[in-house]
């Protein structure tokens, strides 16, 4: 039953890496000729590769939003996807695994391209660090959060919920600051509670000069420390991701 | 011996929408090999039986089943359904319909998929976005029946066909039941059922009014046509009776519809001096209106 998911996977990632690509295309062209009096410098520095991780991390966040409410979309299409002699817990699980694959090979094209864009200028270099692998790990769990908040929160109404995949950014971001101001008792524990659901709450928003030095430090507003918040995320996405298959399961069209 | 379960079975079913009944302890049962018309008016509860019946709604009460089995997922290797609305998928083309379906469904004849594409008419390449709604309906149908069901569940079937391809979907359903098959199809129109059901039910605002076969239903009711030379006489004395459920007057003919005719109105009739009488079937048409509004 991941026949549909694919088709229409395959002309996301297409539609996806074509505009990464001409983006990267435009981007070498002007650092190899720059326009007069432009101030592009390319001199040679040193890249951190944990930068091009989290780069690829919010382009999957955006395939997240692209690909999200999979079976909420699935609706429209129940009387016929539902008379098919596949149990409803199969398809719900063929479609988030296409969508997850969809969402990782985005952020795979998009680190590949970073890469490549960042090597042909021979004198730039990346550079590797020690915290790659946890910034690997929590630049892949991020967007497979945000897909997991999406599918629970509209996989539980057949009518179109659309407008969850974008409206999710700015109702996110906006709980990320309330939980960052100080608000009144009991306004902050709530904020704080609802912002262990948030993904944006996940995010290296905070920069001390190079990222592997916020990397190491954990984020004041999320219990545990950068490891064990990695781990909540990805505990937070599977336990969404069969909170919405149960209630698409059990959902009456 | 031991009797097989119907292959299509309500029992007592009741489905409600918080304050609303949509349908009210409906027994139904339908034996293998029978093609079965359900009519009723818009809100009579023929969509909310069915798709109680494949699953998707879950009943208030009472129970459904297929061949004496409970509905899974392994009862669609044998069961097709077309709904009333549409349930493809738009962005996709007929062929990748035909393909999804060759893949899910173990018995899917692509033989038989290919021959019904070519008795619609419809083009492979096309997204089903860019088909007409007749055409959409009739990919829901080629899919349906590509898969050979040995029951098959249809929703105004032939919503948007035009007459001709009406037609064709009502043969259709006829060779599916000559085959074994069952068929259950909800329809506005009395005239497919009274061509293509042996059995008919009838529901009003969610409740079963009638099921019977078709044939009998017609032959228990007849109507007398009786054709006078000029003016029909006063006729009030000699239809007083039992019998006499219903007379309409026409120019020189009154049309009396009765019950059980034994011959008695027309010997009442006779010394009136009619120039004919002709007794007739009457038609389902007839018999749903009658059912409906006597119900009401």
């Amino acid at each position: 039953m991941y026949y549909v998911e694919v088709l229409f996977a395959r002309t996301r990632i297409f539609w996806f890496t074509a505009f990464a690509l001409l983006v990267a295309a435009i981007f070498c062209y002007f650092v190899s000729f720059p326009p007069p009096h432009a101030h592009i410098r390319n001199n040679g520095q040193d890249v951190p590769f944990e930068g091009v991780l989290l780069f690829g991390g919010f382009f999957a966040m955006i395939m997240a939003s692209i690909v999200g409410a999979t079976l909420n979309r699935d609706g429209a299409h129940l009387a016929y996807m539902w008379t098919k002699p596949v149990s409803r817990e199969r398809i719900a699980f063929s479609y988030i695994i296409v969508d997850v694959l969809t969402i990782l090979a985005s952020f795979g094209i998009i680190v590949g391209i970073c890469s490549l864009v960042l090597a042909i200028p021979p004198q730039n270099h990346l550079t590797f660090g020690s915290d790659d692998g946890i910034v690997l790990a929590r630049a892949l769990v991020i967007p497979l959060m945000l897909y997991g908040i999406i599918e629970v929160s509209t996989s539980w109404l057949s009518t179109r919920l659309s407008a969850a995949n974008g409206l999710i950014w700015p109702v996110g971001l906006a709980i990320q600051f309330l939980a960052m101001i100080n608000l009144p008792f009991p306004l902050a524990q709530i904020f704080n509670a609802i912002n262990i659901f948030n993904p944006f709450a996940y995010g290296l928003s905070e920069q001390h000069g190079h990222i592997a030095s916020h990397v190491a430090s954990d984020s004041p507003y999320l219990p545990f420390d950068f490891t064990g918040q990695t781990i909540l995320a990805f505990c937070i996405f599977v336990a969404c991701c069969v909170i919405a298959t149960y209630n698409w399961k059990r959902m009456q069209a | 011996m031991i009797q097989a379960p119907p292959a299509i079975a309500f029992d007592n079913l009741t489905k409600r929408y918080r304050n609303f009944e949509a349908v009210h302890d409906l027994t139904l049962h339908i034996e293998a090999g029978s093609i079965c018309g359900l009519l009723g008016p818009n809100g009579a509860g023929k969509t909310t039986a069915m798709k109680t019946l494949l699953g998707f709604l879950r009943p208030t009460s009472g129970s459904v089943a297929i061949n004496g089995a409970p509905v899974t997922s392994s009862t669609f290797e044998t069961l097709s359904y077309v709904p009333e609305t549409d349930a493809l998928f738009g962005e996709l083309t007929v062929a990748q319909h035909v393909d999804l379906n060759r893949r899910a469904q173990p018995r899917h004849d692509q033989a038989r998929a290919e021959e019904l594409l070519g008795v619609f008419g419809l083009d492979r390449r096309k997204r089903v976005k860019k088909l007409s709604k007749g055409q959409k309906t009739a990919l829901a149908l080629v899919l349906a029946l590509a898969s050979k069901p040995r029951v098959l569940v249809l929703d105004e079937p032939s919503s948007g066909l035009d007459p001709v391809f009406q037609r064709v979907v009502l043969d259709l359903m006829i060779d599916a039941a000559a085959e074994g098959g069952t068929v259950l199809f909800s329809s506005h129109q009395v005239g497919q059922v009274e061509r293509a059901a042996d059995h008919v039910a009838i529901m009003r605002g969610g409740r079963l009014l009638l099921y019977n076969n078709v044939d009998s239903l017609k032959g228990q009711e007849k109507i007398i046509e009786a054709t006078f030379a000029s003016a029909i006489p006063d006729l009030n004395g000699a239809l007083r009776v039992e019998v006499v459920r219903r007379v309409e007057q026409a120019g020189n003919m009154v049309r009396i519809s009765v019950k059980h005719d034994d011959g008695e109105i027309a010997q009442r009739l006779a010394p009136y001096n009619p120039t004919s009488i002709r007794i007739v079937d009457r038609n389902l048409e007839d018999i749903f209106l009658d059912v409906v509004s006597e119900k009401s």
